[in-house]
């Protein structure tokens, strides 16, 4: 390795679950040296308790605060820590962290503020239902009519983030369903996002947030919003 | 003044005093309580205005007078309602931000625990077997150093 090791914190949001946090972290573990922090949030199952016997680093929310205020803990505890780039990666195993090596190259090499996990730049053999990828193919539009970016996965959590946009994410971050937004948000600040192919598998355990009448809110509330970070 | 109006007046009082009596009780914090002696201010001088105002609604068209108190009404309470929102939506980002700094800084404390031997949570830092050392061995405050460095 060339230069000095930057320094890179692994966010790993874990809300009940149990069913794979353990095997995550141990995986995350095998592969790279880079720090991680859990942010347990407020897990009502065994989390908790599998973290603390496993001797895991971790931060206990003390109350539910939701994907966004979990991560959010995360991107404090990265500024407050003089990390140089924070990535995020799903407790449900989906992640490979694998892939997290060409995510630190990529930010490191292209001086971008986020580097996003992509799904689609190139065919690495997902398969999420017609539902999930119309409503991908939606939020891409959105986002290249709002912003001009062309990402090929706004949904996709596997991201990687310098020290500005860390900062500011510290200070500022959507609670619910915040990956579309923040993009919005970033690319009104002149923030340079980019993108790099990854491989996702199923989920390991636990079950998947988004229900039918949730996919409905989740779509509404997100375009709105969206919206509403183009002007303020 | 006929009867319906000393009635409206009366009723008016009533709550203006209700409101006072949470304000001398400590119900509301100051914001909210100036809001409240507003509003029931306001309600006092529309029940003792009723003549004026059957003159300004026969002015801006309106047949029924009550009409137009209700829709004063209607505009107070939607505006009350707004900074509801606005304050409940304040006091969620203040305990979000309590949240996660608390989070950190058990996290950050139970590492001191570890660092200075190994103590349990819930046991105070102080006469701990951590500190039985003296401070001035000089392992431990090479580890102390460690641990600035790998907090900072």
């Amino acid at each position: 390795m060339c230069g000095p090791m930057k320094r890179i914190l692994v966010i790993i949001p874990a809300y009940n679950e149990e069913a794979s946090i353990i095997q995550t972290v141990t995986r995350l573990a095998a592969y790279t040296q880079y720090d991680y922090l859990v942010v347990n949030d407020g897990s009502t199952d065994r989390t908790e308790e599998l973290l603390r016997s496993h001797g895991i680093r971790h931060v206990r929310l003390p109350v539910n605060l939701g994907i966004g205020g979990a991560v959010q803990t995360g991107y404090q505890y990265a500024a407050r820590h003089g990390y140089d780039y924070a990535v995020q990666l799903d407790a449900d195993g989906q992640h490979d962290p694998k892939d997290l090596d060409k995510l630190v190259k990529t930010i490191e090499e292209s001086g971008a503020d986020m580097v996003i996990g992509s799904r689609f730049v190139e065919e690495s053999g997902y398969r999420g239902s017609a539902a999930r990828r119309l409503g991908i193919y939606y939020f891409s539009a959105l986002i290249r009519l709002l912003t001009g970016l062309v990402i090929t996965d706004p949904t996709s959590g596997y991201r990687i983030v310098g020290r500005r946009a860390m900062e500011r994410f510290a200070y500022r971050y959507p609670g619910d369903y915040p990956e579309v937004e923040v993009l919005v948000d970033m690319a009104r600040c002149g923030y340079r996002v980019q993108e790099v192919s990854v491989r996702m598998s199923p989920r390991q355990g636990g079950s998947s947030s988004i229900t039918p009448f949730r996919s409905v809110y989740y779509m509404m509330k997100v375009t709105v919003f969206s919206l509403l970070r183009k002007v303020v | 003044m006929d009867r319906i109006q000393m009635l409206s007046v009366m009723l008016a009082l009533l709550f203006f005093i209700l409101v006072f009596g949470f304000i001398k009780r400590q119900r509301f914090r100051e914001r909210q309580a100036f809001l409240w002696i507003m509003l029931a201010g306001a309600g006092v001088l529309t029940a003792a205005a009723i003549p004026v105002l059957n003159r300004a609604a026969e002015k801006v068209g309106i047949a029924y007078m009550p009409t137009l108190i209700f829709v004063l009404a209607f505009f107070a309470v939607l505006t009350l309602l707004m900074l509801h929102s606005a304050t409940l939506s304040r006091e969620q980002e203040r305990l979000k931000l309590v949240v996660q700094e608390l989070a950190v800084l058990r996290q950050e404390v139970e590492d001191m625990r570890e660092l200075i031997g190994g103590q349990e949570a819930g046991k105070p830092l102080t006469g701990g077997a951590g500190l039985r050392k003296p401070a001035h061995d000089p392992a431990r405050i090479h580890t102390l150093r460690e641990a600035g460095r790998s907090t900072e």
